[in-house]
Formats: C-alpha cells, sequence, structure tokens
C-alpha cells in the first residue's frame, strides 16, 4: 500500500494521534551502529539502558524506509536514570537536547531501550503509557519529523513510530547491513512455505526462508549490457521478485556475442550492416531492440511471474532515481562516471547495498593487448565509498553532462575512437562474482572472516585476484559521518542527478 | 528552468569573489549554468590583457569539475609564441554561443567539498599571471 508522503500537520496534533493501523516501516541500520548499540544494551548485566539514534526517513513505492545515521549513548545514571512511572526514564534535558538535534538536522528522532535476550520482543504497558504522554509534545518541537521509540531483545527489535500525519507505525522489519544482510522482526518470522519445486536445488544452499526473501526483494541494475544483462538472467533465475533495470542504449550488432538471447534481429542487421546506405543504418539503429527491451524478454522467459520495472534513459534522470531508491540491493554495471556518482550516492544515502562490476581490456600503444581484468567492488555503509578510492572523477562528471555536440568540440587532443574491447568470458567472471556475493550476502551465508567491502580485481592472464582494503575518509560528503555529509538522510534532492 | 541549489550557491560566492565584474548566467538544460565574467585582467603576458571570461557550473557541481574556461578569441601572447595547450583556439563557448579560445585547466584533484566555481576561476587566473616571463608555473 503506497502512502503519502510525511507531511507536517498544522492544529493540535494530540488530537489525532492514536491510530495505530498505519503501515510498518522498515528500519535499516549499518553493521558499525548496530555494533555499538548492541555493547551498549546488552553488556551483560541484565540492566536497561538507553540510547538515542537520529534517522533519516525516505518513502517511497512500497512504504516508509528510516535509515540509522547517528547513534547517541546515554549514560546510566546521568542521562538514563531511575523513574517513578517507569523502571528508568531519560531525563528530560538529554531528550531535549536529542529531539532539537534531530529536528534541526531533519532527521527522526528515535529513543531506544532494551528488554532482555530472545527472539521477541514489545513495548511494555508502561512504555506504551509514556509515550501517548509525551510523543505529542515531541512531535511538536520535531515539527515535521516523525518522533518514535524502538525496543531490542538479542534477537529482536519492535518500534513505535508517530508520524505528523496523526498515524503511528509499528516497525515491521530491521535490516542489518553488514558483511551478511540480517533480518529481524518483533517477533519470529512465520515458518515460510516450502520452495517451488522449481527451487529445489538451490534452496538447499539457503533454506525456504532464503528462496522466500529473495522473492520479496527488490533488485536495480544500472546498465542492461554485456555486463548487466548476464546479471538480470541471474536474478530472475534465483527467484528474485522485482528488478528495475535502467539502461538508454539500444542493441548493435557488435553486442550481439555478448548479450545472452539477442539477436542479429535485435540489431536490425539487415538495415544496420556497413554496406546499406546511412539512411537505412541510421532508420535500423532507431528501430533496434532497447536493452532494456531485451532485459525484460530475458526476465520474463526465465520466470513468467517476475515484476520487472525498466527504464530507458540516463541513471542520473530523477525518474530514474525514483526507481531505484525503492531497492533493496542495487547493481552497477554501467561504466559511466555520472552512473558510479548516482550509484554510490544511493548506496550511502539511502543505506542501499550494492556492488559495481566491470571488465576491461587495456590496449597499449602499438595495439597489443596489455592487461586483461575485471572488477567487483561491494559497497555498503560500512565500506569506503567509490569517491573515496579515486573511481569517480569529477572532470568526467563535467565532460559526460556536455551535450554530445558540445563534448566533440572541446576535445583538442586527437581522439582514439576504436571502441574498448570486450568479450562475454570476461564479463561472466565479474557477474559470477558479484552475483555470488549478492546472494551468500543476503541470505546470510559470507563467513564472518574478511571484510565486507574487499575490491577484488582479477586479472584473467594471470589468472590471479586481488583484493583491496577500500579506503575511507571520515570526512567525505558522501560516506563519511560529518554533520553535512548525505549519509542516511534519504535525501532524494542531493543525489547527483540532471534536472532535479 | 530550475538551477540546481549548489549552482545558485555558486552564482552568489562568483558575485561576492568579483564584485566589480558584470556577471551574466544563462541556465543550460539539465540543472546548470553558463557563466560570463565581464573584463577579467589575464596578467601581463597577454594581449588583450583583458577579457570576458566564460564557463559552465554543471548540474553535478560540487561533484563536478569547472572546466574549461573560456576567453576572449582574439587572446595572443604578448610575446608573439603562438598559442599552446592547454590554450585552444577557434572554439565557440556554448550556452553564450560566443567565438573563445578554450582554457582546458582541468583539476585531477577537484576535491568536491573544498573547490569552488570562484576558487577555480582564481586558480586559472594565477595560471595566466604564471605565464609572465620570469613567473612560476603552476604545478
Amino acid at each position: 500500500m503506497t502512502r503519502p508522503p510525511f507531511v507536517e500537520i498544522t492544529g493540535d496534533t494530540a488530537a489525532r494521534v492514536g491510530e495505530v493501523d498505519a503501515p510498518a516501516l522498515q528500519l535499516v541500520i549499518d553493521e558499525s551502529i548496530w555494533q555499538r548499540l548492541q555493547a551498549h544494551l546488552f553488556p551483560g548485566d541484565g540492566e536497561e539502558h538507553a540510547a538515542v539514534l537520529a534517522a533519516g526517513v525516505v518513502q517511497t513505492a512500497r512504504g516508509g524506509r528510516l535509515l540509522a545515521r547517528e547513534l547517541f549513548l546515554a549514560r546510566d545514571g546521568v542521562d538514563f536514570v531511575a523513574a517513578r512511572r517507569a523502571h528508568r526514564r531519560l531525563t528530560p534535558a538529554f531528550v531535549n537536547d536529542m529531539i532539537r538535534r534531530c529536528r534541526d538536522e531533519g532527521l527522526t528522532y528515535l529513543a531506544i531501550h532494551n528488554h532482555g535476550h530472545g527472539d521477541a520482543v514489545g513495548f511494555s504497558s508502561i512504555d506504551l503509557a509514556s509515550h501517548e504522554r509525551g510523543y505529542p509534545a515531541l512531535l511538536d518541537i520535531a515539527r515535521g519529523q516523525p518522533v518514535g521509540a524502538l525496543v531490542l531483545a538479542t534477537e529482536a527489535l519492535a518500534g513505535d513510530i508517530w508520524t505528523p500525519d496523526g498515524c503511528r507505525h509499528p516497525i515491521g522489519e530491521t535490516v542489518v547491513l553488514g558483511r551478511n544482510m540480517r533480518r529481524m522482526y518483533p517477533t519470529p518470522s512465520a515458518v515460510p512455505r516450502a520452495a517451488s519445486a522449481i527451487y529445489d536445488r538451490q534452496a538447499r544452499i539457503y533454506g525456504d526462508a532464503g528462496q522466500a526473501l529473495l522473492s520479496r526483494l527488490k533488485v536495480g541494475v544500472i546498465g542492461a549490457g554485456g555486463v548487466g544483462l548476464p546479471i538480470v538472467s541471474a536474478m530472475a533465475r534465483l527467484g528474485v521478485g522485482h528488478l528495475v533495470v535502467i539502461d538508454s542504449e539500444r542493441v548493435e550488432l557488435s553486442n550481439v556475442p555478448r548479450l545472452p538471447e539477442s539477436t542479429r534481429r535485435d540489431a536490425k542487421a539487415l538495415l544496420t550492416a556497413s554496406d546499406r546506405p546511412h539512411w537505412t543504418q541510421r532508420l535500423g539503429r532507431r528501430l533496434a531492440t532497447p536493452k532494456v527491451e531485451l532485459a525484460r524478454r530475458v526476465a520474463q522467459r526465465a520466470r513468467r511471474d517476475i515484476t520487472i520495472d525498466t527504464l530507458r534513459g540516463d541513471v542520473s534522470d530523477p525518474a530514474a532515481a525514483a526507481m531505484l531508491i525503492d531497492c533493496d540491493y542495487v547493481f552497477l554495471a554501467a561504466d559511466t562516471h555520472l552512473a558510479r556518482a548516482v550509484f554510490n550516492a544511493l548506496v550511502f544515502g539511502f543505506l542501499i547495498p550494492g556492488v559495481q562490476v566491470g571488465s576491461k581490456v587495456e590496449v597499449a600503444a602499438g595495439g597489443a593487448v596489455a592487461d586483461i581484468f575485471s572488477v567487483v567492488r561491494p559497497v555498503t555503509p560500512a565500506s569506503g565509498c567509490l569517491w573515496c578510492n579515486g573511481f569517480i572523477s569529477p572532470a568526467r562528471l563535467t565532460d559526460e553532462l556536455l551535450p554530445e555536440t558540445v563534448r566533440e568540440a572541446q576535445r583538442y587532443l586527437p581522439l582514439d575512437d576504436a571502441p574498448a574491447p570486450s568479450v562475454i568470458t570476461l564479463n561472466g567472471i565479474g557477474v559470477a562474482q558479484a552475483t555470488n556475493h549478492f546472494l551468500l550476502a543476503v541470505t546470510g551465508l559470507l563467513r564472518d572472516s574478511g571484510s565486507s567491502g574487499d575490491y577484488r580485481r582479477f586479472e584473467a592472464r594471470s589468472e590471479r585476484l586481488r583484493t583491496e582494503i577500500p579506503r575511507r575518509d571520515e570526512g567525505c560528503p558522501e560516506c563519511g559521518l560529518g554533520t553535512a555529509s548525505l549519509r542516511a538522510r534519504g535525501a532524494v534532492h542531493r543525489l547527483p542527478l540532471r534536472n532535479a | 528552468m530550475t538551477i540546481a541549489p549548489a549552482v545558485a550557491h555558486a552564482l552568489v560566492e562568483l558575485e561576492q569573489a568579483f564584485p566589480d565584474h558584470a556577471i551574466q548566467s544563462r541556465p543550460d538544460s539539465q540543472g546548470g549554468v553558463w557563466v560570463i565574467i565581464e573584463d577579467i585582467p589575464l596578467g601581463p603576458a597577454f594581449v588583450p590583457a583583458v577579457s570576458w571570461i566564460g564557463f559552465a557550473i554543471s548540474a553535478l557541481y560540487p561533484r563536478a569539475d569547472v572546466y574549461p574556461h573560456y576567453v576572449c578569441p582574439q587572446l595572443s601572447r604578448g610575446d608573439g609564441a603562438p598559442l599552446a595547450t592547454p590554450l585552444n583556439a577557434g572554439h565557440v563557448m556554448p550556452g553564450f554561443e560566443r567565438t573563445a579560445v578554450m582554457v582546458s585547466r582541468r583539476s585531477n584533484r577537484w576535491d568536491p567539498v573544498r573547490d569552488t566555481a570562484a576558487l577555480k576561476l582564481h586558480r586559472v587566473l594565477l595560471w595566466f599571471d604564471e605565464q609572465a616571463p620570469g613567473q612560476q608555473v603552476a604545478a
């Protein structure tokens, strides 16, 4: 069910609160914040502890998501003290400081405390009475931002989120983004239905619950070329429920050897052959199949019941961003710096984990083949970003935004217009690594050892796999935690888009 | 056409940095602007010594570099030497469609946090200054 965006209401907020049937929200939190929170709430003393989480909010077609941005630990006996009505409570001074800080930064105030161990948790009647006494006033102070509370057990999380439109939303699901993506609920989720027989072999790896999870996921694929299209095929055959595919190009004859299921007919080969008149070649290029339509065909041939949304356009188009911010995971399979910039901002601004995948054949000055490699760069909120690691060039962004005619006019050095070499077998290496990483991370099967975001480079000529730990700059305006960073703000207007 | 907030802020900074110069801007179709600042001194190495200077601030500013810049098409070296890279004659500055010499000073270390359109313009003007005999060439 689609909810309207959170809106600031005027008048008496308190008169409208109490509607508790509002749709559940999802909370997304990265592993580093989660670990700090767990250590603070469950130090082994069996006592209650508290904290405040400042979170961004994003409202999408599938509902609302709270994006954990910053954690403030309440000091026992100072900020979190014994209370008359409850066991303990946050002091008014601490609450006041936190709610104003959240309001000034446009973030949601979430007060957190813990109950005991286990995989089920809920608010006590004392907790709920305290929300009803205090949250109308907090909503007034928050001036348009939601406020709420979270309660944790060691393996469960529940929430009571009050929005300015007068609704109270539970937290339906919490996703902890680390090396694996863990999911938590207020109570243990129902035993999933047995996976369809068609998935029997793969469900034996990650279980019926893993297969059911895949069917609930929405996965974005930026680029439907020689790398993106096999990813689309793999996602469809894995049983991913919903795909979003963005690409601006049409199939060309020279693409066919790298695009599974494409044909010469998709490229309108009879019209575009080099011996045809220029006007028929132009007509053929205009009539060729858009790559996103090929992606739709590939996905639907794999699975008729898949939902697939496509956009023939650039990823820096606001319409593309609107589709991608609703995804649970994004594959970057396009090699423009603009696409990298948008992808990076989606990962950190909206806490959507993803992976960049690509391949390259380097040719030396004399035309000889030099290095041949494919790269897989997992980019998660817990890792360093593509900006910090020098994979986005500000100058290339400038170039790529210019119309082609202007870009051509600005060139003053002879340009090597030869297309880059590319081959399906090399693309396959990166696709296999990236899709396996996705599958094992979402189903929680990656081993705990290793970094969540090691970049991998497979050097095909020496058959060597190199890994690199990504750098991270704490002052980075995208992945850093500085007050100006876009991290976890859910701010569409801060995405690097044209005509935003 | 809407101008991106960061681009609008850059225009304000340019007005503050060059208060005595006429500044014109025209939106591109993507949220950025084309800018021309009049009567900018280019230093003693060039003729004419004063020119307009133009450039684009793209929709992705400040993530995107501000380059190239354009100056008047009559620009030549005072010592009679031909113009050489990064100066390239025979261009047209888009947005204003003025014939121009293009100044291609790309910033390989552009920092979206610290660099601004105004700072970049100062660096380009510094480069012009440093082309005079006896001046150190900027890195």
